[in-house]
């Protein structure tokens, strides 16, 4: 132990050596080296797209056999735009008291001349993280150093060194990092060595991209060494996936497999799922007269997910990654995932049902290569009887489904006492996302539209319209649908507006509405013009909100939706009698892939007994990918080019004579 | 006798039943009793009495003491009753304090549980957090919250919440002054079935200027009756039952439609210039370093007005915001040498060195706190600095702008210069809140009332101009411009001043197919939006398939509007019917015109009609021709109120309505028929 702890000493004192090499002069003024990289660097006119450009980003990391480690960075940034200047007018540096410490060893600005602005001990402040309290998770050990930068002006650079020392390993015993070679501005060379016990080694990939790699061994050491160059930035597109899911980046663990991280988690959290009379007691009254497990497992989902409330203190020794304990959580009602995960276990642990916590990450897939901790949320697991699992998350309040349709095609580490591989949740179809909307609209001889509509929802268009009624007092609800009726005309008023039971999960949610336009067909000469209210997409809130993301010709990245949608759409227009149809919009049918497109208007023709024209308006548009490459995308705007088109179309109407 | 005796003493009782009932509730050095408070949760109205709430406001009180030494002593009581899941935000308690100066303790947190038993807040659910907004101006000041998150928390609990803020008077006292103001509102989001307000001030303080507005009443006799605290007076306000606001787009501030009360023990503008000016002017001295970039900046200036311009805009543009609400951090500014030097600063800090380097070029100027409404809702009448949340810097004089002159209406008369430091995405010398609202202008010898200058519509102006040609497959190519100025000018240089070219280039993309799916773009342009003296202007040219639909012989045609949404109609008064006054930024020109080349071969079936109206709230008109094979349309709208009270709004809706109606942007074309058919 003593040979270690000075062997970690020497260490130390290497890296400090190490650091001193690329710390500066003294202050006041910028060291030659570096002022020749920022010369060197070039500014607007070798990266007319950049608001600044990384010169240097060093990293070196020492960790040691149980986890802890010491991360030195260092970086040097040229500031170009006004835009670079508010981002990087502010550096922040988190950390969590229980685990780890941050010291900023030195920052300054670097102005053109050479001279350089030491940053004040006063303007670096710590205070509380700002993600947290957003996410309404209050802890105050979870912190950020804020370093303000005086004087900065485009043209200067910030330089700074920052220390991160981990004292208790989240994860005793292994160590593991994501790491990405490519952001938001020009990396003009990034150099990330490891350093860590022969005895623990590191299995490290880089995915999507090519960096150089070397390793050395020394005194029982192995140092691992990434570097690249002039790697260009990344401009961001609407809706993009996140940069870890396709930028070049490292995945390094010293975890050995996905099994024994699973392990790891199960054996930390088993020792939560407890039970004490209140538990058995909800657990009795929650389930009381069902007889089938089906039932049980439903009544206890629905309970969690709609009972506890969303909010968190990071408590526990291993905050972060322990749940309280799942009386704990009953008792108080509010945790955040891990918490109601637990809580979740336990209940059905009472009523004998097998069940495990997940680990997961929403909104992209973790890569399988290496096993990493890069999941940010939990759920539930339960045996599907063929040797596979289903899968159940009660942080989603308002979802009447065990889980989220927004959750399949996901990345799931089941956490079992003798470890899981990681797997990935079943698809999701687009009909489990489906929007439905429904009329009957009328329009007489003045040309006045009444109509009546309903919505029946599923999936995604569920759970969005049940938690947007529950947000808003009725009132106000009303005031809204009346702003919604008026995307069909500005003179549109809502003559009602009602909805199923948004707290009864066991039934589909709908709404129902109805409302009126004077005036709304437009005598245009000769003909009489009306568009099918429908048609104009205003009551289609959720895939037009997704959609708004579609506006480039073509993209560099995936169009990532995060869910798989689908949305139908019927009207039956009753029109005032003594006209005929002159035109139609056109049918339109398309299929790509997963995507899919029909749009078709039909008309009956008047009888003795109705005089009047009945057109009927149907729409189904579906979209069976949570994701769309460039390629598909490019499949997607060719529908959006026949359905806006189509959109545009009205029934044109003309005098029978 | 003794009956006599009996009658006695009870109309003795019932007259001390009566005076206890009379008598104001003494300050609160004990809250409400567990009795009392049972009482009140016991007997609580819920979901069916309330359908509309969230949660109801059973009890809330506030008693604000000043001591003798200007310490100032927050105690509040807090009951609330959730009613439904929405209602359960009220769960997490917030308190912001600064502290350096203030202190939170918690002295009662429980959950009252529906059977009567209670759940207390553990200790571990008190947290001293830095709050989310305030983050990047940790620098400044040390404003933390203390959040106290309740347990057991579902619909048909009531929270309880006793807090005690101590405050310490600022011991620079300039001028010997110790301000103590509040602004306080007695209605909310949730029903308040019952709320009090206390202030208590030392007996030999002078009288503190009072106001209430909205219907609130100060309690009869209060500054007369005596409380616990001996050699004290004072006075107390209180509602019950006030019904919760139902929020309306575009509402006035609160201030103008619901109980509120405004209080300051300052007795003049005049004092309050002075004590905020004693803070504000030894701060706002340029030195040297300041005084050698001011020559810089205004080395080529060949007028006055240029050298204000160029000195504002490097303060504007140059020096980084930072977000601060006002007052929060106090009201003297740090030293403009040391803003000059941080290149940051919070709007007052900018406002000094705003006024420094004005001065060291020789300018007259005054900063003027004001407040950031469409309307003016100052109340003149209560001198204090709570009312405020903006700072600027009046140049007074005679300014004939011309850079800030519309080149399609100009402006020559001559006019002083409210700057705002932080404006940095509007025109150089244009806001839009605030117009026509009082400032505090803070003047070497004290505080003045001025109305801050309004702007004609004709100052916020977007004008677009089209030459388009269709094809006889609706196929559609042309070129867009836009130029804008004031509100629209301002809205262009949020969306793109700060993008590279490739995100620009993105952005006209996207633009372009708003036009019509499929559709290209063929060039771009966009003025220099880092130029704060010239209006925003941006134009594409594109082709777009199909934006015309044929549908057999006939097409239809929709005629487009600006791409860009900047420029488009910033608001639409979609209800039916308001219980609000309708309050939005304006007023506003937004006028088009497009030369539309049609097709061979195909006649115009319907074009929209020449049309016009006026009203009381702007007017608009509709001009379409046709001629040579081209068809001439041009809409115009001016709208001149920014405000429309509540019994307008059906007319207002009507006005508006007819501007946007579908049939006066449609085209109908038909084919011709065949020769000989």
């Amino acid at each position: 132990m003593n040979t270690l702890k000075r062997l970690n000493r020497l260490l130390t004192a290497v890296l400090f050596f190490q650091l001193a090499l690329i710390i500066p002069a003294p202050a006041g003024q910028a060291g030659r080296e570096t002022l020749d990289r920022l010369a060197a660097a070039g500014g607007l006119d070798k990266y007319p797209d950049a608001n600044a450009l990384v010169v240097e980003d060093r990293r070196e990391v020492t960790f040691q056999a149980d986890g802890t480690f010491l991360d030195r960075r260092y970086e040097l940034v040229k500031v170009l735009t006004e835009t670079g200047k508010n981002s990087y007018g502010e550096a922040g540096f988190d950390y969590s008291r229980q685990y780890d410490a941050v010291r900023i060893e030195f920052a300054r600005v670097i102005k053109p001349d050479g001279s350089a602005v030491e940053v004040p001990a006063e303007m670096i402040k710590d205070v509380t993280h700002p993600a947290l309290a957003q996410m309404n998770i209050y802890d105050a050990n979870v912190r950020i150093q804020m370093v303000t930068f005086q004087n900065l002006e485009v043209g200067d650079a910030i330089e700074y060194a920052v220390v991160d020392s981990c004292f208790l390993a989240p994860c005793e015993g292994e160590y593991d990092i994501i790491d990405l070679f490519q952001g938001s501005d020009p990396l003009l060379h990034k150099r990330l060595e490891i350093n860590g016990p022969d005895s623990k080694p590191l299995h490290h990939l880089v995915k999507d991209g090519k960096v150089d790699f070397s390793t050395a061994k020394k005194n029982g050491r192995t140092s691992y060494v990434w570097e690249t160059h002039d790697v260009p930035r990344i401009v961001a597109e609407p809706s993009m996936p996140s940069y870890l899911s396709f930028a070049p980046r490292l995945l390094a663990s010293t975890w050995d497999s996905w099994n024994q991280m699973s392990k790891w988690w199960y054996d930390m959290t088993l020792q939560y799922r407890n039970q004490n009379d209140s538990l058995k007691a909800a657990v009795a009254g929650v389930t009381k007269g069902m007889t089938t497990d089906e039932e049980k497992i439903k009544a206890v989902y629905h309970f969690v997910a709609q009972k506890i409330r969303y909010m968190g203190l990071g408590t526990g020794k291993k905050a972060g990654f322990e749940p309280k304990p799942a009386t704990e959580t009953l008792s108080t009602r509010y945790g955040v995932c891990r918490d109601v995960a637990i809580l979740m276990c336990s209940m059905l642990d009472d009523l004998g049902i097998k069940c495990y916590p997940v680990l997961t990450r929403a909104t992209q897939l973790v890569d399988t290569e290496i096993p990493t901790i890069g999941f940010n949320h939990a759920i539930v697991a339960l045996p599907d009887g063929k040797g596979g699992y289903r899968y159940s998350d009660p942080t989603v309040e308002n979802f009447p489904e065990l889980l989220f349709t927004g959750e399949g095609d996901a990345s799931m580490l089941v956490c079992t006492p003798d470890g899981e591989t990681i797997q990935t949740s079943a698809h999701s179809p687009a009909g489990d996302n489906m929007g439905t909307i429904s009329a009957t609209s009328r329009i007489d001889e003045s040309g006045r539209l009444v109509s009546e509509a309903t919505i029946n929802t599923r999936g995604i268009y569920d759970v969005a319209f049940r938690s947007f009624v529950k947000r808003y007092p009725p009132q106000e609800l009303n005031n809204i649908w009346q702003q919604v009726v008026t995307g069909v005309h500005p003179g549109a008023r809502l003559l009602g507006f009602s909805t199923s039971d948004p707290e009864d999960l066991y039934t589909p949610f709908g709404l129902r509405f109805s409302y009126e336009v004077e005036d709304y067909a437009i005598q245009a000469g000769k003909y009489l013009l009306i568009k099918s209210p429908i048609s104009t997409n205003s009551f289609e809130l959720i895939l037009q909100s997704f959609l708004s993301a579609a506006g480039l010709p073509e993209r560099q990245y995936p169009l990532d939706l995060g869910v798989t949608l689908g949305s139908s759409q019927q009207e039956n227009l009753v029109l005032p009698a003594g006209y005929k149809v002159k035109s139609l919009p056109e049918t339109v049918d398309l299929e790509s892939g997963g995507l899919s497109y029909k749009m078709e208007y039909g008309a009956s023709t008047p009888t003795e007994s109705k005089r009047g024209l009945d057109v009927r308006y149907e729409k189904k548009f579906l979209i069976d990918s949570k994701e769309l490459d460039t390629q598909s995308y490019l499949e997607l705007k060719k529908i959006l080019r026949s359905s806006s088109r189509s959109g545009r179309g009205e029934i044109i109407l003309q005098k029978d004579e | 006798m003794k009956r006599a005796t009996a009658g006695l003493y009870q109309s003795v009782l019932t007259a001390a039943l009566l005076l206890t009932i009379s008598l104001p509730r003494p300050a609160l050095n004990a809250p409400l009793g567990e009795q009392e408070t049972a009482r009140l949760v016991a007997d609580a109205p819920g979901a069916d009495e309330y359908p509309d709430a969230g949660a109801l406001i059973l009890y809330q009180e506030k008693n604000v003491s000043v001591a003798e030494d200007n310490t100032q002593v927050l105690e509040e009581q807090l009951l609330v009753k959730i009613l439904k899941d929405r209602g359960r935000r009220f769960g997490d308690q917030k308190r912001m304090f600064d502290a350096r100066t203030d202190s939170v303790e918690v002295l009662r947190a429980r959950t009252w549980l529906p059977g009567g038993q209670t759940v207390p807040v553990e200790a571990k659910a008190i947290n001293v957090i830095t709050p989310p907004e305030l983050t990047g101006a940790a620098i400044y000041a040390d404003i933390k919250q203390k959040v106290i998150s309740f347990g057991s928390i579902a619909p048909g609990v009531v929270i309880e919440l006793v807090t005690r803020t101590i405050s310490r008077p600022d011991t620079s006292a300039p001028l010997n002054l110790y301000p103590y103001w509040d602004v306080e509102v007695f209605r909310s989001d949730e029903p308040i079935l019952e709320k009090i307000y206390d202030l208590e001030i030392p007996a030999d303080f002078p009288e503190p200027r009072l106001f209430t507005g909205g219907g609130l009443e100060i309690a009869p006799d209060s500054a007369d009756q005596e409380s616990e605290r001996p050699k004290a007076k004072h006075y107390r306000w209180e509602v019950r039952d006030e019904p919760m606001i139902h929020r309306i787009p575009y509402m006035p501030g609160t201030l103008a439609f619901a109980p509120f009360l405004l209080y300051s023990n300052v007795d003049s503008w005049e004092k309050l210039g002075s004590w905020l000016g004693a803070q504000f002017y030894p701060k706002a001295q340029p030195d040297a370093a300041i005084r050698a970039k001011v020559a810089e900046l205004t080395a080529g200036s060949k007028t006055p007005a240029d050298t204000v311009r160029e000195i504002y805009l490097f303060v504007t543009t140059q020096v980084r915001n930072i977000s601060l609400q006002l007052g929060l951090a106090g009201y003297a500014p740090t030293e403009a040498a040391k803003v000059f030097q941080n290149m940051y600063g919070h709007e007052l800090d900018k406002a000094a060195l705003l006024s420094a380097m004005l001065t060291a070029a020789g300018f007259e100027n005054y900063p003027a706190l004001s407040r950031a409404d469409q309307v003016d809702l100052l109340e003149p009448s209560i001198p204090s600095a709570a009312q405020f949340s903006r700072v600027s810097i009046y140049v007074p004089g005679l300014f004939t702008d011309s850079t800030f002159a519309n080149p399609l209406y100009p402006q020559t008369e001559r006019h002083g210069l409210w700057l705002m430091p932080i404006a940095q995405y509007n025109r150089y010398a244009y806001y839009s809140r605030g117009q026509g609202a009082r400032a505090l202008v803070i003047l070497p010898c004290g505080g003045t009332l001025c109305r801050i200058q309004e702007f004609p519509p004709e100052k916020s102006l977007s004008y677009s101009n089209a030459s388009l040609e269709l094809d006889a497959e609706g196929n559609l190519t042309g070129q867009f411009k836009t130029v804008t100025d004031g509100l629209f000018d301002a809205q262009a240089r949020l969306a793109l001043k700060d993008l590279t070219p490739r995100e620009l280039e993105q952005f006209f993309r996207q633009a372009t197919n708003s036009v019509g799916e499929g559709a290209e773009m063929q060039s771009d342009s966009l003025s220099d939006l880092r130029d704060l003296t010239a209006p925003a202007s941006a134009g594409l040219s594109f082709s777009a398939p199909e934006v015309g639909v044929v549908q057999g012989e006939m097409m239809i045609v929709r005629l487009p509007q600006a791409p860009f949404e900047f420029a488009g109609l910033p608001y639409f008064p979609e209800l039916k019917e308001r219980e609000f006054d309708f309050v939005a930024d304006g007023p506003f020109v937004l006028a088009s015109e497009i030369s539309l080349g049609l097709p061979e071969g195909w006649t115009v079936a319907y074009s929209p009609e020449d049309l016009s109206r006026s009203s009381q709230f702007g007017r608009w008109n509709i001009d379409c021709s046709i001629s040579g094979g081209r068809l001439n349309f041009s809409r115009r709208l001016m709208l001149t109120s920014r405000q429309v009270k509540t019994y307008d709004y059906p007319d207002f809706k009507k006005f508006c309505e007819s501007f946007t109606l579908p049939r006066y942007s449609l085209l109908l074309l038909e084919k011709k028929a065949a020769p000989g058919k």
